[in-house]
């Protein structure tokens, strides 16, 4: 288990322990600081988060609800708090766009059409699709955001929008896997298309089988 | 004025000059105890971030025997030289205002000789 795992399983313990007050005021701050930004440094938020759920439980034990020591404003400490993070490190950025890619391309290959001379790759959808994907994720997390602490009474406006925001996303990327393929193809010839779906069956299967000897020794401990 | 504004600008200093007399942790009941019985963790906790971010204190954690490792924050040598600043800057002032204070005193005491 990561450093950061540990410190968001203690979070989410301690947080359980909270009475039903503190414990909304203290998610919602959490996700707020979470989907403020893909690129901040997480291991230092969790750090964050978890130093203040600590002195909250002190607290607590004085008859101090969350409200009463952090604020009646979350909304402004959490603004305030963002603008001290450190800014993302490009590394940090580019991991993540490189997943994100990662994952778009692997479904991407594997919903390409099998030709008789081989697999038959969409290449404006190949480089389009992950980077609509992206922005959608973007916008959702953003909308995520600014919902947490909702300035008016339109309390449907977010699942509108991020129901837009799929809808377009979607249409477009079915737009691009379809339609816009003549002249706009790569082949990769057999047996490469073959090797390149084995390869791709075998790195899937090893990480699944990773990620649950991963949790099934995380449980053991 | 409200209380809340006259603490703003000298509520860094106060956080400089707790944490100055050893690794600390619990800042919040320390403040209280320092005579800032209204001061929330809105407040602090960004203001704790912004002097940990402008390299005038560093966090370690520590093991608890309540639970959890514990943040304890400590004066870098420049938080140090930013505390010395704020003692001199506040000395200063509280001079001057003193001063001010007591002149009006005085005039609300002697009301035909202004000054």
């Amino acid at each position: 288990m990561t450093k950061t795992q540990a410190t968001l399983d203690e979070i989410n313990r301690l947080t359980e322990q909270l009475a039903p007050a503190d414990q909304a005021y203290f998610t919602d701050l959490q996700l707020y600081l979470s989907t403020a930004g893909l690129f901040y440094d997480e291991a230092q938020l969790n750090d964050q988060l978890l130093n203040m759920l600590l002195d909250l439980r002190e607290a607590n034990q004085h008859g101090q609800s969350a409200r009463a020591f952090f604020g009646n404003d979350p909304q402004t400490m959490g603004n305030h708090l963002i603008q001290q993070f450190p800014q993302p490190k490009l590394r940090d950025q580019l991991g993540l766009f490189s997943l994100l890619l990662g994952i778009s391309w692997v479904f991407q290959i594997l919903s390409s059409p099998q030709t008789a001379g081989g697999l038959s790759l969409n290449l404006v959808a190949f480089i389009l699709v992950p980077i609509l994907e992206i922005c959608a994720i973007i916008l959702i997390i953003r909308i995520l955001h600014t919902s947490i602490y909702p300035n008016n009474h339109h309390q449907w406006w977010p699942y509108l929008l991020t129901g837009l925001i799929v809808t377009i996303t979607i249409s477009l990327i079915v737009i691009l896997n379809s339609w816009v393929t003549v002249g706009w193809t790569f082949l990769i010839p057999d047996p490469w298309h073959t090797i390149l779906l084995a390869a791709m069956a075998i790195g899937a299967t090893v990480y699944l089988l990773g990620a649950l000897l991963h949790r099934w020794r995380h449980h053991q401990a | 004025m409200k209380q809340s504004q006259l603490i703003k600008g000298v509520l860094e200093g106060c956080v400089l000059a707790i944490i100055s007399q050893g690794e600390t942790y619990g800042l919040m009941q320390a403040l209280h105890h320092h005579g800032f019985p209204s001061l929330v963790g809105g407040t602090l906790y960004p203001l704790l971030a912004k002097l940990e971010k402008g390299g005038d204190i560093v966090s370690i954690k520590k093991p608890s025997p309540d639970g959890p490792a514990r943040k304890y924050y400590m004066l870098t040598p420049q938080g140090k030289e930013t505390f010395q600043n704020f003692q001199h800057q506040w000395s200063q002032l509280s001079g001057h205002v003193n001063q001010l204070i007591d002149e009006v005193h005085s005039n609300d005491e002697n009301p035909g000789h202004p000054g």
